[in-house]
């Protein structure tokens, strides 16, 4: 992987923590920098991806129309997707009004999995032990990092047009999804990620999304959302990024 | 099997050289497998196909063919329309069909093909050891004699191998090849290299050991030729066809068999014993592989050099001086006896990482404490210590029991601490070392310690001669000649040096603790250092020692160079560049200096060391910050001096009153609104209870002024503990008595800590909505029990709704919403 972007790493990393007054940002943005040395020193990132083709199970209502927003969508929004997202090849469908909408119009999906590894784990459990307040910020660095490295990974597939990532448990589509996705692309085999019973990874910083894509669609249909994709999130109450007028998903 | 079969499989074993079969999967998959299918359940629903894959490796050549049964585990096979024991016992009888079609049930052997079990063990994950342990048995139990040799394979997890390898030997008498999976890095995807494998499974007794999967024979070549450069059993190898490729949604590999063989022929010859397949491989692959196979085994003589582990690094005996840390042990030190007792365990675990920092290559582990229960706290500590550390550890107990218990858990290789020449060690002891394939230290004494060198050579001999009766190799014995204290006996500390010189001669390895010699006397740094040195000289190559002791580790990483182990000087340069040999040597310049003053002056080398840490605060002290500022700034090096400065001004309530609460209440309310963030929260916390310390320091009867306890814990099914360890951070700030259970913690267990500790509250903490069932299973095991005591929740997912339905008495939304709340429930 090259050098992610450090602008966009600093900022996230200041989001995963809080959206606090500059007084705070400032003390930290020092410490934010010595994150990423020690993330580049200790963290293995490993990706990996399936592409599938996409069809709908029109027999499960979810209640929505798969509406793109009135802001961006540029996918064919005039095709018919109504029904649960199925993947055929995996026998395997998705009851998410989430996926239905995001994934209107289009044609395959990409299920991506990433992971910044053991040896990230342990050395991240190492700081907390000795110096907790570094860690924390050290484990919002690491998502940071984990993203802004995955983003960029996603690209170099050179999928065209596509949606942004997806992760089941964020939404209304279950976390246990998880373990059926993760099974299908083998990713414990190739790049190291398990999960216990309930669909949570091992090791911890690791994530699995979801991007639809369409091959002949036109450009700029990557900004295309619904209007309100934090609608079964489960911290929709509490969140800090809907609280500070903004989303999780927001790329800068 | 039989035992004749067995025998010629043993025999032919490094002698003749043999193939495996090819991929299961891939010939299953051009069969019409469609992914998401369980391809163990073929073994009923479809035998003749599984019989016909089979049967052409057979054809091709194969000596060795795998049961169609590499994810057959209980939780793997969770969806499964058959049990575990029927399809494995199906899969063994296509596999016997398959031979006697091809007339070879006689040159042929069937393996039972174990992988990963798909989830990680504690403590990185959350599945026991025992549980892996158990799973891996049921499917040794039910091949039962089926079958003529166990494979595990493809694991990417040196723990789980262990695992696998105990279930294996417990249950069954079968040969155990075990093949691991690396990357190009020459590591397992948990951290583990090859001469790490090798040393752990090789002691653990595999019949054959080796690599399979992840590359192709051209990538895994430096793999190879480390396996067969470490190991002393016979090696394997199943590269994949190539590197995969994924062309229209479909993983590729490329590799013609011709290519395969072109890769692999020369290893062929130089050192391996078998051959086989994995993913992307077919009949052809294996037809190549016979058409190419030297007849023999070119066998190698790899010379033997004790070894010790842990999963990720692994210490060599090969002569130069290992520190091996002494600080984990409860003897004499107040505070560990205390952490201990009290379930502190995090202070334990922080000293561990000191001892790494400062320079050990090992650390001892003792918690032999009155009123423990040692071998169920060797059981809990050490995958604490190993989560977080990397070094070797060695299990120091005198109960056979708590050694075997610790041995059983521990990940990697240990060093066991020890024997001595009584009968009845010698046979309690040796069977363990030898089952769990320790590294092991004896004590040369019987009832006592003999005066005279020669006598204490002699035992040394009848411990060696006994391990070797028990299969232990005698180069796996290090030698504890045993330091003699100066002040009681000065005249036999030569003696101790000349039998260290003599069972060097022998050709053993020794060890020592070094700092007995100075019992009852002053100035005690110093005439450790010189025995220290001395005993390098004699041929101590295992110094047990306080390494936070900076003038000792400067004699050992002396004495590495001038023995030419610290070759070029390259270490001996990089640490001490700075120094100066007009003031001596800095301890900064040496040693970063968490715990450096403290550390030496434990080991009773205050008189030269000691002052170091103190200056340096006293430093702090005098920069111009109230304690208040300190706090609120969070600055840690500085606030215990100033606590101490404040303290000659003000009685200590009333600091806490006027000075150190209202600084944190400060801080919090900053975080609160949104003036800093969480990290700065805990730093003001952490520094505010360094504060603590000193304060508590003048308390006569300082528990009279703690609150609680108070018990935490991450719920069963939950390794999340971010948000419960900031928790406990900032309760303690504020004076509370916390009892940290750690994460995955079963509803029992908090039952049972309630009945140990007697909490005033009790936090669960679950992140995903997956775990917060466990918090409700929690509650409910606690409300069965009759425990009323306030129960609060925290974690992302819950909510005040959700804290009511699963019969919570509070929910908490952040660490100071806690601090709120615990002020309410524990007046």
């Amino acid at each position: 992987m090259g050098e992610i972007n450090r602008r966009i790493f600093e900022k996230r990393t200041l989001s995963y923590l809080g959206d606090h007054k500059m007084e705070g940002a400032l003390v930290l943005s020092d410490q934010i920098v010595s994150c990423l040395k020690e993330l580049e020193q200790e963290a293995k990132f490993l990706a990996c991806y399936e592409k599938y083709a996409l069809s709908w199970d029109s027999s499960i209502d979810l209640g929505s129309s798969g509406e793109t927003s009135s802001s961006g969508g540029t996918f064919p929004s005039d095709e018919v997707c109504s029904g649960a997202v199925r993947i055929e090849e995996l026998d395997l469908t998705l009851p998410s009004a989430d996926l239905q909408a995001i994934l209107a119009g289009c044609t395959q999906i990409c299920v991506i999995a990433s992971t910044l590894g053991v040896a990230y784990e342990r050395y991240a459990k190492r700081v907390m032990s000795m110096d907790m307040s570094h860690g924390v910020v050290l484990d919002a660095a690491a998502s940071a990092y984990l993203e802004c490295l995955t983003d960029d990974f996603t690209e170099e597939l050179g999928l065209g047009p596509h949606t942004f990532r997806y992760a089941p448990g964020y939404g209304d589509l279950d976390v246990t999804y998880n373990v059926p996705l993760m099974q299908a692309i083998r990713a414990d085999k190739r790049i190291g990620i398990t999960h216990t019973g309930g669909g949570l990874f091992l090791p911890q910083k690791s994530m699995l999304g979801l991007v639809g894509f369409a091959p002949a669609a036109a450009s700029g249909a990557g900004d295309a959302f619904p209007v309100d994709r934090c609608e079964h999130c489960i911290k929709r109450e509490s969140c800090e990024f809907r609280a500070a007028g903004t989303r999780c998903f927001a790329r800068t | 099997m039989s035992e004749n079969r067995k025998n010629n499989l043993l025999a032919r074993l490094n002698r003749d050289f043999l193939l495996f079969d090819g991929g299961m999967g891939t010939q299953l998959q051009n069969a019409g497998l469609k992914a998401g299918q369980i391809p163990e359940e073929l073994n009923l629903d479809q035998p003749e196909l599984i019989q016909t894959v089979h049967s052409n490796y057979l054809k091709a050549g194969a000596d060795f063919i795998t049961t169609n049964t590499f994810g057959c585990n209980r939780l793997k096979m969770a969806d499964a329309k058959y049990s575990v024991p029927e399809m494995i016992k199906a899969a063994i009888d296509n596999a016997k069909k398959a031979q006697e079609a091809c007339g070879r049930t006689e040159d042929s052997y069937i393996v039972l093909d174990i992988g990963p079990i798909g989830t990680m063990l504690k403590p990185l994950g959350t599945l026991p050891f025992e549980e892996a342990y158990e799973l891996i048995a049921e499917q040794i139990e039910a091949a039962g004699t089926g079958v003529d040799a166990i494979l595990f394979e493809t694991m990417t997890d040196v723990y789980e191998v262990k695992a696998a390898i105990l279930a294996a030997k417990e249950h069954s008498d079968l040969p155990i090849f075990t093949t691991m999976t690396f990357d190009k890095t020459g590591r397992t995807l948990t951290g583990t290299n090859v001469e790490t494998f090798v040393n752990i499974v090789e002691s653990l007794g595999v019949t054959m050991l080796g690599v399979n999967c992840s590359l192709g024979p051209k990538e895994l070549a430096p793999i190879i030729e480390d396996l067969l450069q470490y190991s002393h059993v016979p090696v394997m190898a199943q590269p994949n066809a190539g590197l995969p490729n994924f062309k229209h949604g479909e993983t590729v590999y490329e590799l013609t068999p011709e290519e395969f063989v072109k890769d692999v022929k020369y290893y062929m010859e130089n050192g391996l014993a078998v051959c086989g397949g994995c993913c992307g491989t077919t009949p052809d692959f294996i037809r190549e592989l016979h058409k190419n196979r030297p007849k023999a085994v070119n066998v190698r003589t790899n010379p033997y050099i004790p070894k010790v582990s842990s999963a990720t690094r692994t210490v060599t005996f090969d002569g130069h001086v290992i520190v091996c840390g002494e600080r984990l042990n409860p003897t004499g030190k107040k505070k560990m006896q205390a952490a201990l007792k009290e379930n502190h365990l995090d202070e334990v675990i922080a000293e561990g990482i000191r001892q790494e920092d400062a320079g050990a290559e090992v650390l001892d582990v003792n918690v032999g404490l009155p009123g423990i229960d040692e071998a169920a706290m060797m059981v809990k500590i050490i995958p604490m210590l190993q989560e977080v550390i990397n070094l070797p550890l060695q299990i120091d107990s005198s109960s056979a029991d708590a050694l075997e218990a610790a041995c059983r858990i521990y990940n990697g290789r240990p060093l066991i601490n020890s024997v001595n020449a009584k009968p009845a060690v010698l046979d309690n002891v040796l069977p363990i070392v030898k089952k769990y394939g320790g590294v092991v230290i004896g004590l040369t004494l019987e009832e006592e310690i003999p005066l005279l060198a020669a006598e204490r050579v002699e035992l040394a001999k009848r411990i060696i001669d006994r391990a070797g009766q028990e299969g232990i190799r005698p180069e796996d014995v290090i030698i504890d000649c045993l330091t003699l204290t100066a002040s009681a006996q000065q005249k036999e500390v030569a003696e101790t040096l000349k039998a260290v010189r003599a069972v060097r001669e022998m050709g053993h390895h020794c060890v020592l603790g070094v700092s007995n010699v100075s019992f009852g006397l002053p100035y005690r740094a110093l005439l450790n250092r010189t025995f220290l040195t001395m005993a390098i000289d004699a041929g101590l190559d295992l110094p047990i020692m306080n390494p936070l002791d900076t003038q000792m580790m400067a004699c050992v990483d002396a004495a590495n160079l001038l023995l030419n182990y610290d070759k070029d000087s390259t270490c001996y340069i990089n640490k001490y560049a700075n120094a100066s040999d007009a003031s001596g040597i800095s301890t900064n310049a040496v040693n970063s200096g968490a715990g450096a003053g403290n550390g030496a002056g434990d080991a009773g080398a205050g008189t030269s060391g000691s002052g170091t840490a103190g200056a340096q605060t006293a430093a702090g002290a005098g920069a111009g910050f109230d304690l208040s500022y300190m706090i609120k700034k969070g600055m840690k090096n500085e606030v215990q001096a100033q606590t101490k400065a404040e303290l000659e001004r003000s009685d200590a309530m009333t600091l806490i009153n006027d000075v150190i609460i209202p600084a944190l209440n400060q801080v919090g309310k900053d975080y609160e609104t949104g003036k800093i963030f969480l990290p700065q929260l805990i730093q003001a916390a952490e520094t505010t209870k360094l504060a603590f310390q000193v304060v508590q320091e003048t308390f006569s009867a300082s528990d009279e002024e703690k609150k609680g306890p108070v018990i935490i814990c991450t719920v069963e099914g939950d390794i999340h503990d971010i948000g419960k360890n900031i928790v406990k951070v900032v309760l303690e700030s504020y004076g509370y008595d916390m009892i940290d259970l750690g994460k995955d913690v079963k509803a029992e267990e908090v039952v049972d800590a309630y009945k140990k500790y007697a909490p005033k509250a009790i936090g669960l903490s679950a992140l995903m909505t997956t775990t917060v069932v466990n918090m409700q299973k929690t509650i409910d095991a606690l409300h069965a029990a009759g425990i009323t005591i306030p129960v609060w929740v925290g974690g992302a997912v819950l909510t005040q709704a959700i804290a009511d339905e699963i019969g919570a008495d509070y929910y908490a939304e952040d660490a100071m919403g806690t601090v709120r709340q615990m002020d309410q429930i524990i007046k």
